[in-house]
């Protein structure tokens, strides 16, 4: 247990010494200070698993055998009946003083296992230390069988047999990217015009999919001919929706179930009596039939989210709270005075909680490069209408209101910025980063309603209901504009394009020849030859991953299979399709970049010091490179200050990294998704930068093999600017943050002590103006003092719940690595 | 003894050969009510306890 | 042999070993002198399970045969399991263990985080 402040310590001197979490504790109701305690944290501490995280066997076992019953079935109709089984028979709970239910494991500790998505996690799994539930030999047998039956016949499996052979090793090798080309791991965007704008309940979908089937049988049971072929296949796939929407419903009210029998039998406080009722009744009617109330509203889109994290391990949470559940909360908290405001604000920092609690077992990279999370839970807050108006209203207030007193680290908000947002919502927003949460981070709305429709073609309306796909990516929520899945394994350790580049596309690290070989580079006489060399490297990096997502996705309804996605998605309701197949999507796909700024400082570097100034040799470099600059500190010092770096407005490595990007983004156009649309790119990093340390070789920046990579997307490296806030705005705004990729992240550190008070807020408003000015798409923010994170390094039990931005996400400073924490106190801290 | 015999064990109205057994659990961080579906005649495994509830 | 076959035969080596008829008590054994303790084994940097590379002996040697087959040269490193038995590689580096406990990152050359690799470092 954290050590307490004195009880009389004052919320005045709380805020003085910015200890915002005590504030937070002595705020926020009973109930949310229960349920916020009460949450076993599944993000990793590093790489490993808190203590007493447990992997849930129980589902993946209930899954395994019915699965091998139906297995004469086609893979949506088989998946369908095996999850309607777990839905049937796994334990569930209800955590007292809850008024929203649901949870992807059996027992609150415990991880999802994703048991069918690839046989590496599971060998992972049977490896890992401290998961193993007691008895740990006996779950070791368990896991071993399970493993034995699923060795081969994964997801990932099947896909590495159909890729090609040497794309397959090489994107396995781990080096170039990361994430799985199936659904069974991903992002899945969901459609949330069709459930909640157009407020369809289940039962609602269950008649539009009887009419669809009615149709089709008036062409199968017609005249034969080769276009009724395909509508077999439909007819099944429908058949295998209406059995994941019967289940999820009877799911549901088998914690109506438990509520009523709880009430009825074992509560003796009135008032909690009361709450258990509403709660059954709540989940009588939802998710069956559209919500009536805000509470209805929130649990609806909570089991939504549960149910497709049982249908699959969802790496990310694309949602919209404010904007899909302000009817019933206007309905309930504004017009019909249902419950109070405050009322309200318990169940929306309910809804946080619910799902700050969720976790999946990831594979160890996921762990590394997501340190102290389970997913990218990225909620958009702000934002406009369909008709270009303010989005804003009180709940997006209540929402970030609610953020403060809950404090979790997932999810976090993106704030859709534009120049309508009223003070009011913006002082709130700035609150939350004052209270040092790290979010929300701050997106450019305009500008990227203009990118996504530049990219990808979506129509302006559609493009204005955008959400947070992962991290960063906007994606809309509609029939044709939403993205089912997005496979993160067109996520690219950009660093390894200098780096290939340098070698001859030869990888030191995992030892293999990777990329293709570019020549020698000891014997590159221009700049020009080592920028050729680094863009054939930059299209085979690229290409690689892009065309293992590609057939990933193309090939998913065959190998995985999404009855339940579908089944809440108007495009598959209609069509019949599985929603993951591409056919019916507008396309959005990106390429993340990870460690991208390494190439612009590296490539600068070299001309630099190589061929314009020619204080050393190709050979003087690539010798230092290969012996990780052991022996040539000297060099590698001016390789870090005598070269020019990112971030401080100077023309020469700007320069370098426009044409860097401008480069990925004519390739982007020449690569096609399997709808046919472009992959550009998308530089941010999670904490992947951390991972890839002791993957990505020496740098010419001067980075040795080991070191932390740079904290990612456009940010400077830490340290490396110089020149103040205004400088790194300048020099992100040299690019075209429409044309030359998705989005761009950019992470800043600011001073609490020069942001206090008015003549704080009035500084970072004014700040947000510059940005805004000089077309950036993304900023997010640190401010919590190095004093800070230096005292929670030296005492991390007082310091538990001190919360910082690692990049795209936040999370308990505690819980991520002594690299990672570093790296973070590192940044550059801009006064404004 | 069978989940049957247990004043924990809620018969389904449809089929009273099955029903919810509900436990309540007290974990380091929380205190919650679980259940799961089971055989009416099945034996109640020793670590389900029984309770009186609260 | 074409460069598809080529590579399916690295993939082979690498991705499809079967793992489907180890028992508990395989998957628990690490020999005394097994990959996973020598220095010149580096992990695969995707997958934790165990699976990685040699980063002296290329693709094609075989530390199982008898004889050994050892070759030195080639484009992709010769595919081990940690609890691959090393008895008989002439290669096998005992390695220092430092830190051990995986709550730091991704070292494919260094880190060892599997459970049944804690009691090799006591």
């Amino acid at each position: 247990m954290a050590a307490q402040p004195a009880k009389d310590t004052s919320t005045q001197e709380l805020e003085q010494k910015q200890e915002w979490w005590w504030i937070a504790e002595k705020k926020r109701s009973k109930r949310l200070d229960y349920l916020r305690k009460a949450v076993w944290k599944k993000g990793a501490l590093g790489g490993n698993y808190a203590p007493g995280i447990k992997v849930d066997l129980e589902i993946p076992q209930l899954f395994t055998n019915m699965w091998n019953f139906w297995r004469y079935d086609p893979p949506m109709l088989r998946r369908a009946k095996s999850m309607a089984h777990v839905l049937e028979n796994m334990p569930i709970f209800i955590t007292d003083h809850a008024q929203l239910v649901g949870y992807m494991g059996t027992l609150p500790h415990t991880l999802a296992w994703r048991v069918d998505g690839a046989t590496m996690v599971n060998e992972e799994l049977y490896n890992e230390p401290g998961v193993m539930p007691e008895p740990e030999q006996a779950s070791l047998k368990r896991v071993a069988d399970l493993n034995a039956y699923w060795a081969g016949n994964t997801a990932v499996d099947k896909l590495a047999r159909v890729l090609d052979p040497e794309d397959a090793v090489k994107f396995l090798s781990g080096a170039i990217g990361w994430g799985a080309p199936t659904s069974a791991y991903g992002y899945s965007g969901k459609d949330y015009e069709f459930m909640f704008a157009q407020r369809h309940g289940f039962e609602d979908i269950l008649d539009l999919i009887d009419q669809s089937i009615e149709k089709a049988e008036d062409l199968t049971m017609g005249n034969p001919g080769p276009e009724i072929l395909p509508v077999y296949d439909r007819i099944q796939n429908w058949d295998a929706m209406k059995i994941m929407l019967n289940a999820a419903i009877a799911y549901a009210r088998r914690y109506a179930r438990l509520a009523r029998i709880l009430a009825e039998h074992y509560e003796t406080d009135p008032k909690r009596k009361e709450e258990l009722l509403r709660l059954a009744q709540t989940c009588e009617n939802v998710p069956a039939k559209a919500p009536s109330t805000f509470q209805e509203s929130l649990q609806y889109d909570h089991f939504v989210q549960i149910l497709a994290r049982l249908e699959a391990h969802e790496g990310a949470w694309p949602a919209r709270p404010d904007y899909y559940h302000w009817p019933m909360y206007e309905k309930d908290v504004i017009k019909e005075k249902n419950i109070t405001r405050e009322e309200a604000l318990d169940l929306v920092g309910e809804f946080m909680i619910r799902a700050y609690e969720v976790g999946g077992f990831g594979p160890r990279w996921a762990r590394e490069g997501l340190q102290g999370i389970t997913g990218t839970w990225v909620w958009t807050l702000g934002g406009v209408n369909k008709d270009g108006s303010d989005a804003c209203n009180d709940l997006t207030l209540a929402f970030l209101q609610a953020a403060r007193l809950v404090r979790v680290a997932n999810p976090t908000f993106g704030f859709r910025w534009h120049p309508k947002v009223r003070d009011e919502v913006m002082r709130e927003v700035f609150e939350c980063i004052r209270h040092g949460l790290g979010y929300p981070s701050i997106r450019n709305d305009p500008l990227l309603i203009q990118n996504a429709m530049h990219w990808h073609g979506h129509p302006l309306e559609e493009a204005r209901t955008w959400v947070h796909q992962a991290c960063m990516s906007p994606c809309p929520t509609t029939k044709h504009g939403v993205q089912p899945m997005r496979m993160a394994s067109a996520t690219a350790n950009c660093a390894k394009m200098v780096e290939y580049a340098l070698h001859n596309g030869y990888d030191h690290v995992v030892q293999m020849q990777m990329g293709p070989k570019t020549g020698d580079a000891r014997k590159f006489k221009t700049f020009d030859e080592l920028f050729a060399a680094w863009t054939t490297q930059m299209k085979w990096l690229i290409n690689t991953l892009v065309r293992t997502v590609n057939l990933g996705r193309y090939k998913d309804p065959e190998f995985y299979g999404r009855p339940f996605l579908s089944a809440i998605s108007e495009r598959a309701v209609e069509s019949g399709l599985d929603v993951v197949s591409p056919v019916g999507d507008r396309g959005n796909c990106w390429v993340t970049g990870f460690t991208w700024v390494e190439n612009a400082d590296s490539l600068a570097a070299v001309k630099k010091l190589v061929f314009d100034e020619k204080r050393y040799t190709m050979d003087d470099l690539l010798n230092a490179l290969e012996n990780n600059w052991n022996g040539y500190e000297q060099m590698r010092r001016d390789f870090v200050n005598d070269a020019p770096k990112w971030g401080n407005d100077d023309d020469f490595v700007d320069g370098i990294m426009v044409r860097c990007l401008q480069e990925v983004a004519k390739h982007s156009r020449e690569i096609k998704c399997p709808s046919g649309n472009s992959w550009p790119l998308l530089p941010e990093n999670v904490s992947g930068n951390i991972h890839y340390s002791s993957i990505v070789g020496a740098l010419p920046n001067g980075r040795r093999l080991g070191d932390a990579l740079y904290d990612g997307g456009i940010s400077p490296g830490p340290g490396l600017d110089k020149k103040g806030p205004s400088a790194v705005l300048k020099s992100c705004g040299k690019i075209d943050h429409v044309g030359d990729g998705r989005a761009f992240l950019l992470n800043q550190r600011l001073s609490p002590s020069q942001l206090a008070g008015e003549k704080g807020y009035q500084l970072w408003k004014a700040y947000i103006r510059t940005w805004a000015d000089l077309g950036l798409d993304h900023v997010q923010f640190n401010m919590v003092s190095d004093e800070t994170l230096r005292a929670a390094q030296k005492d991390p039990e007082k310091y538990q719940e001190v919360i910082v931005r690692v990049a795209g996400y936040s999370a308990h400073f505690v819980d991520i690595s002594r690299k990672t924490q570093d790296n973070i106190i590192q940044r550059t801290v801009q006064g404004i | 003894m069978k989940y049957k015999e247990s004043k924990n064990f809620f018969p389904h109205s449809d089929n009273p050969q099955r029903g919810d057994f509900v436990e309540r659990v007290v974990d380091p961080r929380q205190a919650y009510y679980k259940v799961k579906p089971v055989n009416a005649d099945d034996e109640i495994p020793a670590d389900a306890a029984e309770f009186a509830g609260k | 042999m074409g460069r598809r076959d080529q590579w399916k035969q690295v993939q082979s080596g690498i991705y499809d070993p079967s793992l489907k008829a180890r028992t508990v008590e395989e998957r628990e054994t690490v020999p005394d002198i097994a990959c996973g303790l020598c220095k010149n084994f580096a992990e695969n940097a995707y997958a934790s399970d165990g699976r990685g590379l040699c980063r002296v002996l290329k693709i094609g040697s075989d530390i199982s045969a008898s004889p050994v087959v050892y070759v030195l040269e080639g484009e992709v490193g010769y595919p081990a399991y940690f609890t691959t038995n090393a008895a008989s590689c002439t290669h096998f580096e005992r390695m220092d263990f430092i830190d051990t406990d995986g709550s730091e990152v991704a070292d494919p050359n260094y880190r060892r985080v599997q459970r049944q690799m804690e009691n090799k470092f006591k």
